[in-house]
């Protein structure tokens, strides 16, 4: 098999997979405090629910970035790359995986607290939902630069 | 715009406080400032505080044993609308009263059962261990010269027992407590018992009037059991029937809390022996209103507004445009204006708008939020904050169908496929942010750069009205000057020196005017410098728009990978099969659309939030107002009719148009 097709279907693999690692992780983290919450005041599950959703974007971006990539690299379309080319759809889907990663923990830590305000005081869910979504800029940034690097070549 | 508000002082009589106090809660206009020498006598008002609290928790204790059994409301059923007569009527206690006495007894019954059901299940279970034992009860007992007696014995200690001179005849040997049979002599009964507490058995009696066989007992006894689960059920059934009881006691809890908040209002009062100050805030457009109201209520008092002192903090309030007022949700989810400052919802919501379609950008999706939006609107008739975030949403999805033209998106589809049916087209109509990724990046910046500016003109405007030019100029129209100056010698290289002296003519300003208040000119210049360095902040603030343009590839990017898996499905089976293929197919793209509809309708919600409150609202809005809470009518699960047959509202020649108004047929 080719160097190239390898490299590329790593680059799916990472992007796909540890932004997804990150994703879960977060969206469980913010589900079990959620759960709790809810044992209490059953009421408050939609914004809960989607307070817990948040972190879980991470995931989303890392499978459009992995999608593109298999587009791209001869799997779902397009031609078999050469072996630079495969290093560069590597290392494009970096951001995205890493970012994610680390992004969709950090929201989780966010969503956690957002959880505990929304449990104390039910109208703070449009500060809650907004503190959280602030770390979403970043992961924002990286997926924008995956996507990027991707589509461009 | 904001409110001008009024401080009001009215004093009147002992004997119309009631009177008054009622009419101002009807009118909801006057929000009543603590007198803080009334805590002195609050003691006689706790007793009817806690007569309020006692009587909600009761209702509501008494609501939660059958809300179970309530009619469930739909999803879309908005919320009951009274009058608001209802709420101010014993007769709405009373109901709610006989209902829960009702209730409260259904509960007690059904204890007083489930108690009596562990009675006799655990009397029954004493006596299972003896369901072997081939005698009747009553035949156990001793005569003149043996002590006969039941106890469980460890089923390896009956050897040990055996060694005295006892009988001991097992009734059950496969329990581990073997129940058994003892027979000695009365001499030995004594050795007999104390040999039995070193084994650890322990003695059993059965109940003394307990005759007859046992398994017949036992079953007599189960089937007891049976017959009062049997009642139990038959009395929970009861509750479903008063599950309809529900809708008073909401209605009582609201109408408590109505009335609560006004013996709460009373007690805040500062009160002689004949008459009672108020102290309260009020808007300057409703003052002649208050006065209508009080003067049909009595014509003996004294009432005055006075405009707020300097050091005195009035609630906000704000009044918009019907278009404008659904987007005061979205600010005062950042904060109430300081009521010195200005109110800039009016300012923000265009941009809020364009940002919002920028970002969701795909014209079908656009029309489904517009649909959906509207259609809960129509239906659920949400009120206050909610109701204002669907509206804005509505109308963000109007400006995301204008917008998904603009970059030639439709469910992730591109217009000209769907109209042409070729790949090329006039659509896009701007950009392909997919191709021209630059120019869309840039052009979102552009808008960012105009809104800032927009920003920076309006904290000059304020600072000229409230009377800093130097201000104005040093501290606002200097950082206009320098960002257009700069953005303007990047983007036109070849005819720049126009923008250099602006820039320069902006950094020369800040460099020497930006610390103005110090005297020593090194320390001016120092803090002029480090003014300059806020211009990185612009460079950060300019980028963060790019944040529009990464929504809207998210969008773009979500859908069209979407489609993508669709086609792959719907092309997968042959023959026959592709049918199923192409209807399961078309089931998971509604699913992942919806998906991704909802991601970023939530995602586009929030970032442009964010660029409003941050970017926008940083440099010139301020922050701090107090929400104005009037006293009146604040209900949780009714509505309150529009009251027609308000007479605090209206002059009598009102009042006559509104009964000679002919009704509908």
């Amino acid at each position: 098999m080719e160097w190239g097709l390898i490299l590329a279907a790593a680059g799916a693999v990472l992007a796909v997979g540890i932004a997804g690692i990150g994703s879960a992780i977060g969206v469980g983290k913010a589900g079990q405090a959620a759960a709790g919450v809810v044992a209490e005041e059953p009421e408050k599950f939609g914004s809960l629910l989607i307070l817990q959703l948040l972190p879980g974007t991470q995931g989303v971006y890392g499978l459009i970035i992995a999608f593109l990539i298999l587009t791209k690299c001869g799997i779902l379309g397009g031609a078999t790359p050469d072996f630079s080319l495969g290093l560069y759809y590597l290392i494009a889907s970096l951001p995205a995986a890493i970012g994610g990663f680390l992004s969709a923990i950090a929201q989780a830590n966010t969503a956690v607290s957002s959880i505990a305000l929304v449990a104390k005081r039910g109208e703070g869910f449009g500060n809650g939902m907004l503190l959280t979504l602030m770390v979403e800029t970043y992961a924002l940034f990286a997926f924008l630069v995956s996507l990027i690097m991707v589509i461009s070549k | 715009m904001l409110v001008p508000m009024k401080r009001l002082t009215l004093i009147a009589l002992h004997g119309d406080k009631d009177g008054i106090m009622s009419a101002l809660q009807d009118i909801s206009a006057v929000q009543i400032i603590s007198s803080k020498t009334a805590e002195s006598d609050n003691s006689s008002f706790e007793e009817i505080f806690s007569g309020f609290e006692e009587g909600i928790r009761r209702f509501r204790e008494v609501h939660n044993s059958i809300k179970d059994y309530a009619k469930k409301p739909g999803m879309l059923t908005p919320k009951r609308e009274v009058e608001k007569s209802l709420l101010g009527s014993q007769r709405t206690i009373d109901k709610a009263v006989d209902a829960s006495i009702k209730i409260e007894s259904q509960i007690a019954l059904l204890s007083e059962l489930k108690a009596k059901h562990s009675q006799v299940l655990s009397f029954a279970n004493t006596l299972k261990p003896w369901l072997k034992l081939q005698q009747n009860i009553e035949d156990i007992k001793s005569t003149r010269h043996t002590e006969v007696f039941c106890a469980f014995i460890p089923d390896n200690k009956i050897s040990q027992l055996s060694e005295l001179p006892v009988t001991i005849v097992v009734v059950d040997n496969e329990a581990k407590n073997t129940p058994c049979i003892i027979a000695c002599h009365k001499s030995d009964y004594d050795d007999v018992v104390v040999k039995m507490h070193e084994v650890g058995a322990v003695e059993f009696t059965f109940q003394k009037d307990l005759k007859g066989n046992v398994i017949k007992i036992y079953d007599a006894l189960l089937s007891k059991a049976n017959a009062i689960e049997l009642e139990i059920e038959q009395e929970k059934q009861e509750f479903e029937k008063m599950g309809c009881e529900s809708d008073k006691l909401l209605l009582a809890i609201d109408a408590l809390n109505v009335e609560y908040e006004r013996q709460k209002a009373k007690a805040e009062l500062l009160v002689s022996n004949s008459a009672f100050i108020l102290d309260g805030w009020a808007r300057s457009d409703e003052v002649e209103r208050i006065q209508k109201t009080i003067s049909e209520v009595t014509d003996a008092f004294f009432i005055d507004f006075a405009d707020p002192k300097d050091d005195e903090t009035p609630p906000t309030v704000v009044k918009n445009n019907k278009f404008n007022a659904p987007f005061e949700a979205i600010t005062n989810m950042f904060s109430l204006p300081n009521y010195r400052g200005i109110d800039a919802t009016p300012l923000m919501a265009p941009f809020y708008l364009l940002f919002f379609g920028l970002m969701l950008s795909d014209s079908g999706y656009g029309l489904v939020l517009y649909i959906l939006c509207t259609l809960y609107l129509k239906l659920k008739k949400p009120k206050g904050t909610f109701a204002g975030i669907v509206q804005v949403i509505a109308w963000g999805g109007l400006v995301t169908i204008v917008c998904g033209f603009l970059v030639g998106t439709f469910f992730g589809l591109s217009w000209n496929k769907l109209f042409f049916g070729t790949a090329e087209g006039p659509f896009p109509l701007l950009f392909d942010p997919l191709k021209n990724t630059i120019s869309m990046m840039l052009f979102c910046c552009g808008l960012g750069v105009v809104q800032m500016m927009f920003a920076l003109g309006l904290n000059a405007y304020m600072q000229v009205k409230s009377g800093d030019t130097q201000a104005a100029i040093f501290d606002s129209v200097s950082w206009i000057f320098l960002v257009l100056g700069l953005i303007g010698i990047a983007a036109v290289p070849n005819y720049s020196a126009p923008f250099m002296v602006l820039a320069l003519i902006g950094g020369l300003l800040i460099l020497f005017f930006a610390g103005r208040e110090k005297k020593n000119i090194f320390g001016r210049l120092g803090s002029g410098a480090g003014a300059l360095y806020g211009v990185s902040g612009y460079l950060g603030d300019t980028v963060s728009y790019s944040r529009i343009f990464a929504m809207g590839l998210v969008t773009g990017a979500m859908g069209e990978v979407f489609n993508l898996l669709g086609s792959m499905l719907a092309g997968a089976g042959t023959g026959v099969m592709s049918i199923f293929t192409t209807l399961f197919a078309i089931v998971v793209l509604v699913v992942l659309h919806g998906f991704s509809l909802f991601i970023n309708t939530l995602g586009s919600f929030s970032h442009t939030a964010r660029l409003q409150y941050v970017e926008f609202f940083g440099k010139f809005y301020a922050t701090g107002g107090i929400a104005f809470k009037p006293l009146g009518y604040h209900v949780k699960h009714v509505d309150i009719e529009q009251d027609y047959t308000n007479l605090h509202l209206r002059t009598k020649n009102e009042i006559l148009r509104f009964l000679i108004k002919p009704k509908k047929p």
